[in-house]
């Protein structure tokens, strides 16, 4: 007898890790000389240029971070998939996922920046401000409540460089307490958010 | 009991909100025994890949809704992008 596996694209979408349990985030631990940040650009206008213009800022913050990584995904509306996250856990020190400048991608950033703290990876996830509620629902339904998440102002698709820049260098300081402050212990900043 | 379609729809403007900002609506179309049918409306200027995928989108619509409604059990979303 041969097995028939049926495939239902109707079925309700399992978010990764979802479960009862709240599962904790990656413990924030020294960071070593020579580490690798690793950008999950999930292709949205902009998203690679932002996330960019942060890991520049986070170097400098950060001065063990000698390297930095990018996935580009082939679609804002995807997660990243089990084997491309323990193959990037295995070589990065910290992971920046965004751009959510739409619903699809604040969400789909969001579960990616949570696979990486499920991995043990600090991660943190770069959204616009419309899509925090959106984005709350998610991460409550993978298992880290109030996951936190780094705001900009919406839409950052269509703004000249020299704002996003800004706009960026507002935000710096707070992706790298994210990444390397105890869970909980970082005040939201809403840089230039009405 | 499923409580009425007005508490439905006031749950869900929180995510109809969302999803105007990418061009798409929600609608409720009916409510039967638990089960919620609600249509997505895409128009020529939505971005289609901005909105969630069927199945996301019922996984997060049913959490707005039991939150609204403890007995509504399922949510099915008639979604125009999957004839395209």
């Amino acid at each position: 007898m041969s097995l028939i596996t049926v495939l239902r694209p109707d079925k309700p979408a399992e978010i990764p890790g979802s479960g009862p349990a709240p599962h904790p985030a990656a413990v924030r631990t020294p960071i070593p000389d020579g580490s690798v940040l690793t950008l999950i650009d999930n292709g949205k206008s902009h998203a690679k240029i932002v996330l960019e213009m942060v890991a520049e800022q986070v170097m400098k913050r950060i001065p063990q971070i000698t390297t930095v990584e990018i996935l580009s995904k082939t679609s804002a509306g995807l997660i990243v998939t089990d084997a491309q996250a323990r193959d990037i856990a295995s070589r990065s020190a910290l992971v920046i996922t965004g751009l959510g400048d739409c619903g699809a991608c604040s969400s789909c950033s969001t579960l990616d920046a949570i696979a990486f703290e499920k991995l043990g990876i600090p991660a943190t996830v770069i959204i616009t401000d419309p899509f925090v509620g959106l984005v709350e629902r998610f991460a409550k339904k993978a298992g880290m409540p109030g996951y936190h998440t780094v705001v900009l102002p919406h839409p950052m698709a269509t703004r000249p460089d020299a704002e996003v820049r800004a706009l960026v260098a507002g935000i710096a300081d707070e992706v790298v307490a994210h990444l390397t402050a105890p869970v909980g212990a970082v005040e939201r900043t809403l840089v230039g958010v009405l | 009991m499923t409580a009425g379609t007005s508490t439905l729809t006031s749950a869900l403007e929180e995510y109809r909100e969302v999803l105007q900002i990418d061009g798409a609506d929600l609608e409720l179309t009916g409510v039967d025994a638990g089960i919620v049918h609600l249509r997505l409306i895409v128009g020529p200027d939505t971005c289609t890949d901005c909105i969630l995928s069927k199945p996301m989108l019922e996984t997060i619509l049913l959490d707005v809704l039991q939150e609204a409604d403890p007995a509504v059990t399922l949510v099915v979303v008639d979604d125009p992008r999957s004839a395209l």
